[in-house]
C-alpha cells in the first residue's frame, strides 16, 4: 500500500501525540516523522506511531545517513530504516544532502558538503545503494549552512541538479534553508529556485530562522518569516505545487498554533496559484 | 584536499577548537561548534533528567563535557548517547558530589531502557490455571524483554521519585544511604516502573534468565524459607509477577513446555 502525499503537512512531535490520538481528525494532510525517533525496540514511540498511522498518510525524514561522509554507508541503520518503512510504509524516505560525522563519531548536524566533482562522484554510488537497498527513490534536502568551503568548484544550485541528474534521487526543497545559506553567503535565494530540477521535488520544507543579521541561523524555533513566505509563493510559481509542510523542533508550540500557520501556508500556495494540487510523486 | 581530510579536520575545528579546512567564510564555525556541543549536553539532560536535577546546570555541563570528550557519540540516534554514564563517573569520582551518583545514572538508564525496549506479550493469570499440579514442575517461565535486577550499593530509587516527580525545580532532596539491594526495572503497557527486591525474589528472577524451572526455583526459595515452605514461597511471587506483568507468553512457548 504505497501511498500518495498531498495537500499540507506537519512534522509529528511527541508534544501533540495526544491530539492526534484524540479521535479528531485535525486540519492537516499528512504528517512527517523523524526516523530516528522510532529506530527503537518497542514502547510509547512505536505505539504512538502506529495509532497516528491508522489516520494520517506519512513520509519518513532522518538525520544520521550521512551520505555524504567519508565512512562507509552504516547497512544495519540503512536495514533498520528499511525495517520502519515496511511497518509504516512511507509515501517516500528523506534524509539530507550533508555528512553528519567521520570515522564513525557522529556529530548529529548536519554539516555541508564541499561542491566539488570529487564530492559528486562520491555520493553517485551511495545514492545508488541507498536505492537499492530501500527499494526506492532516495529523497534529499538541501541544508543549511554557516560555513563555505574554498575548495567549492561550483554554486550549490549546480552541484544539486547535477547530482540529481547523475543519481537519480528525488529533492525535498527546503525553503527556509534556501534563504538561510543565500543570506549567509550572499546569493539571490531565487537563482537556487530558478536552477532546481523541478521535476525532482517531491516535497518542500518551510521553517522559522534566527536573523542575527549578518549571519542567520536555521533554528526551527520559531513561525515562518515573511521572506521565507514569499520565497515560498516564488517557488512555486516557478515549479508548481507540491507537498509542502512546517517543520518545528523547539519551543513547540500547541498543535493549534501550528494549524493556524499551515492555514497562512494554505492561503499563500492558493494566492501562487497552486491551484492544482496532484502529487508530484506516485 | 580529499573529502576525508576536509571532513577530519572540520570534526576536530568543531569538537576540539582545532584549525579548520580552508574556508570562504569562517565566522560561521562558531554556530556549529556552539550548536554541538549544546546538542550532546541537552541529549545528555534528556537521558538522566533527575542526575542533571542533582548536579545542577553547570556541575552537569562540566560532567557532560568530560563525558563528551572520553565518549563521544558513535550512534546514529542521539537518543543512545550516554550509555556508559555510570561507567564514566565510576571512573572520574571527581565530577559527581556523591559516589552514590553511579548507582542513580545505572537506574536512570535503566528506566529509559525500559521505556522504548521491546514490547513482549505478557503472561495471562490465567495461563496457570488449568495446570495439573504434576505439571508445575517441568515449567518454566520467562521474562518480559524489558526486565532488568539492578544490584545497586545506595538507596537511590526513593530519591530518583521525590526529584523526578517534584514540582519545584530547586526541590532538596537527601543524599541516599548506602544500601546492598537489588532494584527490578521493567515496563508494564507503556509505563516503566520499578520496585525494590528481596534477596530471595532477585535470585528468582536471575534464576528464571538463566532458565531455571519451576522445580529449581522451589529449590532455590528452600534454602532460604526451607523446604516445606518453599513451594508456596515461589507461588507467590508468581502471583505478584503476573499482576505486574513480569512474566512473558512467549507465543505458546510456555504452555509447551509445561
Amino acid at each position: 500500500m504505497t501511498q500518495t502525499i498531498d495537500g499540507f503537512g506537519l512534522g509529528l512531535r511527541t508534544d501533540h501525540y495526544a491530539d492526534f490520538t484524540d479521535g479528531e481528525r485535525r486540519a492537516v494532510d499528512w504528517l512527517e516523522v523523524i526516523s530516528e525517533n522510532y529506530l527503537v525496540p518497542g514502547g510509547k514511540p512505536l505505539y504512538f506511531l502506529d495509532r497516528i498511522r491508522a489516520d494520517y498518510p506519512m513520509v519518513m525524514h532522518g538525520v544520521s545517513m550521512s551520505i555524504g561522509s567519508a565512512d562507509a554507508l552504516d547497512l544495519d541503520y540503512l536495514g533498520q530504516l528499511k525495517v520502519l518503512a515496511d511497518r509504516i510504509e512511507p509515501a517516500w524516505i528523506s534524509d539530507h544532502l550533508c555528512w553528519t560525522g567521520v570515522d564513525h563519531a557522529n556529530l548529529h548536524d548536519l554539516l555541508p558538503l564541499p561542491y566539488t566533482e570529487a564530492a559528486l562522484r562520491h555520493l553517485e554510488p551511495r545514492i545508488a545503494q541507498v536505492q537499492d537497498v530501500l527499494g526506492r527513490a532516495l529523497v534529499l534536502e538541501n541544508v543549511s549552512s554557516y560555513v563555505a568551503y574554498a575548495a567549492d568548484e561550483m554554486s550549490e544550485w549546480d552541484f544539486v541538479a547535477e547530482l540529481v541528474r547523475r543519481a537519480g534521487c528525488r529533492l525535498l526543497l527546503d525553503v527556509n534553508n534556501v534563504y538561510v545559506s543565500a543570506r549567509n553567503h550572499g546569493f539571490d535565494p531565487r537563482r537556487f529556485i530558478d536552477a532546481v530540477p523541478a521535476d525532482a521535488v517531491v516535497q518542500i520544507h518551510l521553517a522559522g530562522h534566527e536573523d542575527h543579521g549578518d549571519l542567520l541561523i536555521d533554528t526551527h524555533d520559531h513561525p515562518i518569516r515573511d521572506e521565507v513566505f514569499e520565497l515560498y509563493a516564488y517557488t512555486l510559481r516557478r515549479i508548481g505545487w507540491r507537498p509542502t509542510m512546517i517543520e518545528r523542533d523547539d519551543r513547540i508550540p500547541p498543535l493549534g498554533e501550528l494549524l493556524a500557520e499551515l492555514a497562512r501556508v494554505r492561503q499563500v500556495a492558493a494566492a501562487a496559484g497552486a491551484g492544482s494540487r496532484n502529487a508530484a510523486w506516485v | 584536499m580529499g573529502l576525508i581530510e576536509l571532513q577530519r579536520q572540520m570534526r576536530q575545528a568543531i569538537t576540539h577548537g582545532a584549525s579548520p579546512p580552508a574556508l570562504a567564510r569562517c565566522d560561521g564555525l562558531a554556530v556549529y561548534r556552539h550548536a554541538w556541543r549544546s546538542r550532546m549536553v541537552e541529549a545528555l539532560r534528556n537521558n538522566y533528567p533527575v542526575i542533571h536535577r542533582v548536579l545542577g546546570d553547570d556541575a552537569f555541563s562540566q560532567l557532560a563535557d568530560a563525558y563528551l570528550d572520553e565518549h563521544p557519540s558513535h550512534f546514529r540516534s542521539i537518543r543512545w548517547f550516554g550509555d556508559r554514564l555510570a561507567e564514566f563517573v565510576l571512573a572520574q569520582p571527581e565530577f559527581v558530589p556523591h559516589p552514590a551518583v553511579a548507582d542513580m545514572a545505572r537506574f536512570e538508564w535503566a528506566l529509559s531502557l525500559a521505556f522504548d525496549g521491546a514490547d513482549g506479550r505478557p503472561l495471562g493469570v490465567r495461563a496457570l490455571a488449568g495446570l495439573a499440579p504434576e505439571q508445575w514442575a517441568a515449567l518454566r517461565f520467562a521474562l518480559q524483554p524489558t526486565c532488568r535486577v539492578l544490584a545497586l550499593e545506595w538507596s537511590v530509587a526513593p530519591v530518583w521519585r521525590e526529584l523526578a516527580t517534584a514540582e519545584d525545580p530547586d526541590h532538596q532532596a537527601p543524599m541516599p544511604e548506602p544500601l546492598d539491594h537489588s532494584v527490578l526495572v521493567w515496563r508494564q503497557g507503556l509505563q516503566p516502573r520499578w520496585r525494590s527486591l528481596d534477596a530471595l525474589e532477585a535470585g528468582l528472577l536471575e534464576a528464571i534468565r538463566n532458565g531455571l524451572n519451576f522445580a529449581g526455583l522451589c529449590a532455590l526459595a528452600g534454602e532460604v524459607v526451607g523446604e516445606d515452605d518453599a513451594a508456596a514461597a515461589v507461588v507467590q511471587y508468581v502471583r505478584q509477577w503476573l499482576v505486574d506483568e513480569v512474566l512473558a507468553d512467549k507465543a505458546g512457548e510456555f504452555i509447551r513446555s509445561a
